[in-house]
């Protein structure tokens, strides 16, 4: 019988053992952008570091909630596993075409999220979750797509283009890319436009390319730029002036939801650009039970 | 059926022959929400409108809307004014015509409204009372509510409100007592409005009642349309017409506070922007300027084009 146990200990010991040097093995890492898809309508990235102040204070204000409904989540080591789980970075895309809106159906989306070694113990669960059909674990990624397998990915002159939109803007929490080459932001607005019969863009089809970067300053207070850039000069005259509109819009659209917003229009060179600010975000939290 | 025919007697009389002072004089003091049609009958545009009104009216289940369609059809008028007041309790309305002096029927109307104590007498829920020689007819049934259901014939207006108590304010306003020409805030609006009008409209939100329901509307829209509701005393409109298709119109907002003129101003800004970019796409050429006199913003604009859009709306 004491045989037994030692064997038995020695037998947990060597696999605890195996677990964590497989765990720590070095990953293969995948550039998260070469999942996406091409043609999308807009990239986004967020990428979030959870030790900074903002995204820290959030993350407080959200697991205080969960913990007051749930007073079993009121202990360390639950929040440390929570948060060791919270992805860094998030990368996505949305697909738009006016053949999604003529078979009804929502924009394709692509998300990836880049979860390092974690990926590995979601591999093994992998086979026992049914319920989120459409994911992916490819090694260090998580990918989540409503597209078919053999959808075109992002064309590597794309990919260099949209590394260096996103990629420089390291000091913001978000960020939002919207090329206009295949006109599918202007497609999008024309058609808001026809449905709300409602002039909201006119200069839509001037617009190279938009811009949206934002940052968690604290839990209360988000604020970034929002930069329409034209393809000519001369088209900033039209973009500003329904940039300024879209602005004023914004801010009552918000303000209609109980949110602060104050943003403020300048233009330089072939761009337009809103500095925004948005402030009393508790009113949002709150929101969450 | 037969209280229709009543109430249809009592609204063909609308075109009796009438003289005498512009009706805005015979609207109370206390009125909230006022307004004014001038040359009814001499500007062809007001007619297309009223035909556009008439159909609207009749395309409703409501035997009170579609006798005034048919009042609207068969007569026309010189001048039409009316108000309301939202007091906390009850709905005041009130609607003032006054018919061109000679057309058709008139013979009619007079035979009319030398018979209409007979016409009346044969519903019960009719009641007749006299405000010194003037006879005012109301239907009992309908003094709660803000349906014309009282009037008053008089040799140079007719007046349709929501009770009898309002035929006899109205009454007593044709006197100058209390009317709402003697309020500074219908003065400040008229003082400022377009000269030789068509139309002319204000609302009085010193008791802050319109900025209630439009905050009521933007919490249902989610949408701020007036930053500055707070801060507004009172809200004016006035329009001519320049031609068949062309009108001219001047939107006044009336400040409270100096420092919050600014505020004021985007907002009438903000205004003239949706108006043309709500209408760019459907032909109506909508140009607006905005400036400032003292406390008061104006809102300049010209629309071209302006009668498919007004058909497309009452339609």
């Amino acid at each position: 019988m004491k045989n037994f146990f030692g064997i038995l200990s020695k037998i947990i010991l060597v696999l605890v053992v195996a677990a964590l040097v497989w765990y720590n093995l070095p990953q293969t890492q995948d550039d998260p952008f070469s999942y996406l898809p091409d043609k999308a309508l807009g990239y986004g990235q967020v990428k979030v570091n959870w030790s900074d102040k903002g995204p820290q204070e959030l993350f407080n204000v959200f697991w205080q909630k969960m913990a007051a409904a749930n007073p079993q989540l009121n202990n360390g080591l639950a929040r440390h596993l929570a948060l060791a789980w919270l992805p860094q970075e998030i990368t996505a895309a949305v697909l738009y075409d006016r053949q999604y809106e003529l078979r009804k159906q929502s924009p394709g989306l692509v998300t990836v999220i880049k979860l390092d070694k974690k990926t590995r113990l979601l591999k093994l669960v992998k086979p026992w979750i049914k319920v989120m059909s459409g994911w992916e674990i490819e090694n260090n990624l998580v990918i989540i797509s409503d597209q078919p397998d053999n959808a075109p990915r992002i064309r590597p002159e794309e990919l260099i283009t949209l590394k260096n939109m996103l990629l420089p803007q390291r000091n913001a929490d978000l960020n939002f890319f919207f090329p206009n080459r295949d006109h599918q932001l202007t497609a999008l607005v024309k058609s808001f436009e026809e449905k709300n019969k409602f002039s909201l863009f006119p200069s839509i089809s001037m617009v190279d390319y938009l811009e949206i970067d934002g940052k968690l300053a604290d839990a209360n207070r988000f604020q970034g730029k929002i930069t329409f850039v034209g393809k000519h000069i001369s088209d900033v005259d039209n973009i500003g002036m329904d940039t300024i509109f879209l602005n004023s819009l914004l801010q009552r659209f918000l303000l209609g939801n109980d949110l602060d917003y104050t943003g403020e229009v300048s233009s330089l060179a072939n761009y337009v650009e809103i500095n925004y600010r948005l402030v009393n975000l508790n009113k949002i939290w709150d929101r969450f039970k | 059926m037969r209280r229709l025919l009543i109430v249809a007697m009592v609204m063909v009389c609308l075109a009796l022959p009438v003289r005498g002072a512009g009706l805005a004089g015979y609207l109370p003091a206390n009125m909230d929400v006022t307004y004014q049609l001038l040359h009814v009958d001499s500007q062809p545009a007001w007619q297309e409108i009223l035909n556009l009104y008439r159909d609207k009216l009749a395309n409703q289940n409501d035997p009170n809307m579609l006798l005034l369609s048919y009042i609207f059809k068969q007569f026309k008028f010189r001048e039409i004014a009316g108000g309301y007041n939202r007091a906390a309790q009850q709905n005041n309305n009130v609607l003032l015509v006054q018919p061109q002096l000679s057309g058709p029927g008139e013979q009619f109307n007079r035979f009319l409204i030398d018979n209409l104590g007979s016409f009346v007498a044969i519903d019960q829920n009719w009641h007749q009372t006299a405000e010194g020689e003037a006879k005012i007819y109301f239907d009992i049934r309908g003094e709660a509510n803000e349906k014309l259901t009282s009037f008053n014939v008089a040799n140079d207006q007719v007046i349709l409100a929501s009770n009898s108590a309002l035929v006899k304010k109205c009454l007593a306003a044709g006197e100058k007592q209390a009317n709402i020409e003697s309020q500074s805030w219908y003065k400040a609006l008229r003082d400022k409005a377009l000269a030789n009008y068509d139309g002319v409209g204000g609302i009085n939100n010193r008791n802050r009642n319109f900025t209630a329901e439009l905050k009521k509307w933007e919490k249902n829209n989610n949408l701020v349309v007036l930053m500055s509701s707070d801060w507004i005393d009172a809200l004016g409109l006035s329009f001519r017409f320049l031609s068949d298709d062309r009108i001219q119109g001047r939107l006044l907002f009336q400040c409270s506070e100096p420092g919050k003129v600014a505020l004021v101003k985007s907002d009438a800004e903000f205004l003239g922007e949706v108006a043309k970019r709500r209408y760019s796409a459907s032909q109506l050429g909508i140009k607006s300027k905005v400036t400032v006199n003292g406390n008061v913003v104006i809102l300049d604009f010209e629309a071209v084009n302006w009668r498919p859009i007004l058909e497309k709306e009452l339609n």
